[in-house]
């Protein structure tokens, strides 16, 4: 959600939009998030990136080693632990300097009118996206698409930031809706939400048609070694996977569709809940079923039968513990979002853009 | 059609993070300290992939 706040961010500055200057606090505030969700990566991966991912395992890129896999020693060059921690703390870093250096030059611009800072922000802005597509790609790649290192599929990294994508924009429409609960933003009128519902709607439309291309040319071709990923989900996970499918898809498609509801505050906010739970859906069958195999590969080497052993595949669960580490990490995040939207006035002061955004109508 | 009269800026006070809402956020997060302890405790395989879920 931090990752794609930024991104929307750098947007608004790179294609000069004026309806969006006055929610531009709320999207820095987001952003503040990434550095504190970079260590908590790098924590994940240091201590459990062996349970997670199959080709960090001892040995196997290594021909005389009995766990030898000669596909992954293929990919050595790509994956292997050295090259692949340069690239973690690259994203995060870059991540957080640009949300840094957004939201630093926002805060000048309310001292006095300071068109400097918002065309730096500008000028930086075009680079950031440079470095996000390439950054955004490798990430998905590395966290999520190399938990089955022998799959792979071409429009993953688009499909991954979609998802994301729209989980940040939902996100963004709760929290303008409940500063508005709360009495704040009162310059945000229905046309701006609006605006928003129309993003929320084309990224849930655009997350939909990606999932079918990926999935429809795989069904149709059905080649072993790119169908076995969703023989996995469709036989094991069909619950999950069926339900992120219609509320990611069917919810939006037939709640927003409408002028009329996308700017109504509390519709709004009632759908970014449901764009939440679906993403939330998406990514867990992104990320469960492939590392639970890796799992239970060790849990059976573990247990004596050998890495070359037949070995009991354990599947995933959505429980208490699921819901609670959610519940945890939404907590996280909305104290580092609350926090920062309280060190600054909730709208720039002297955005060049103001004028235009206080008299939006569409 | 836009709106043609003077609109003001009202917002040039921060938020106020209330003492309330920073207890909820606090809660929340020990819910969650509390379910990865215990998933580490009991169904330990699943833990490493509910994180990078999140």
């Amino acid at each position: 959600m931090a990752l794609g706040a930024t991104f929307f961010l750098a947007i608004q500055y790179v294609a000069e939009v004026g309806w969006s200057a006055v929610i531009k606090r709320p999207l820095e505030a987001m952003g503040q998030s990434l550095p504190v969700a970079g260590i908590i990566m790098i924590v994940i991966l240091a201590f459990g990136g062996r349970s997670l991912y199959h080709w960090m395992e001892e040995g196997i890129t290594d021909p005389n080693a009995p766990n030898y896999d000669a596909i992954l020693a293929g990919k050595s060059a790509f994956l292997n632990p050295l090259f692949f921690w340069i690239r973690v703390i690259l994203y995060f870093a870059i991540w957080s300097y640009f949300a840094r250096f957004f939201r630093s030059n926002s805060l000048q611009m309310d001292a006095s009118p300071n068109v400097a800072a918002y065309l730096k922000n500008r000028r930086f802005a075009a680079a950031f996206l440079v470095l996000f597509a390439v950054t955004e790609s490798l990430m998905s790649w590395d966290f999520i698409m190399s938990l089955e290192s022998h799959w792979y599929s071409t429009l993953f990294a688009w499909y991954t930031f979609a998802g994301f994508f729209v989980t940040s924009l939902a996100a963004l429409a709760f929290i303008v809706t409940y500063l508005q609960h709360r009495g704040y933003l009162k310059e945000v009128s229905e046309h701006h939400l609006h605006d928003i519902g129309k993003f929320m709607f084309a990224f849930s439309i655009f997350w939909t048609y990606l999932w079918f291309c990926q999935f429809m040319l795989i069904w149709y071709s059905n080649i072993s070694e790119e169908i076995t990923y969703f023989m996995l989900r469709q036989d094991h996970y069909r619950g999950i996977w069926l339900a992120a499918f219609f509320i990611n898809f069917i919810a939006p498609f037939l709640i927003l569709m409408t002028r009329d509801a996308k700017r109504k505050k509390y519709l709004l906010m009632f759908m970014s809940a449901v764009i939440f739970i679906g993403h939330w859906l998406d990514f867990y069958i992104m990320v469960v079923p492939g590392s639970m195999v890796t799992a239970s590969h060790h849990a059976t080497a573990h247990a004596g039968a050998g890495a070359h052993g037949g070995h009991e595949l354990i599947y995933g669960s959505i429980g208490l513990m699921e819901i609670g580490t959610t519940i945890g990490f939404l907590g996280l995040f909305a104290y580092i979002t609350q926090l920062y939207l309280s060190k600054s006035p909730l709208v720039v002061k002297h955005h060049p853009m103001m004028e235009e955004s206080l008299h939006h109508a569409i | 059609m836009g709106h043609h009269g003077h609109i003001e800026v009202t917002s040039t006070q921060p938020y106020d993070f209330t003492s309330r809402n920073k207890m909820i956020a606090i809660l929340m997060m020990v819910i969650g300290v509390v379910a990865i302890i215990a998933q580490f405790a009991t169904h330990h395989e699943q833990t490493w992939a509910n994180l990078l879920v999140e």
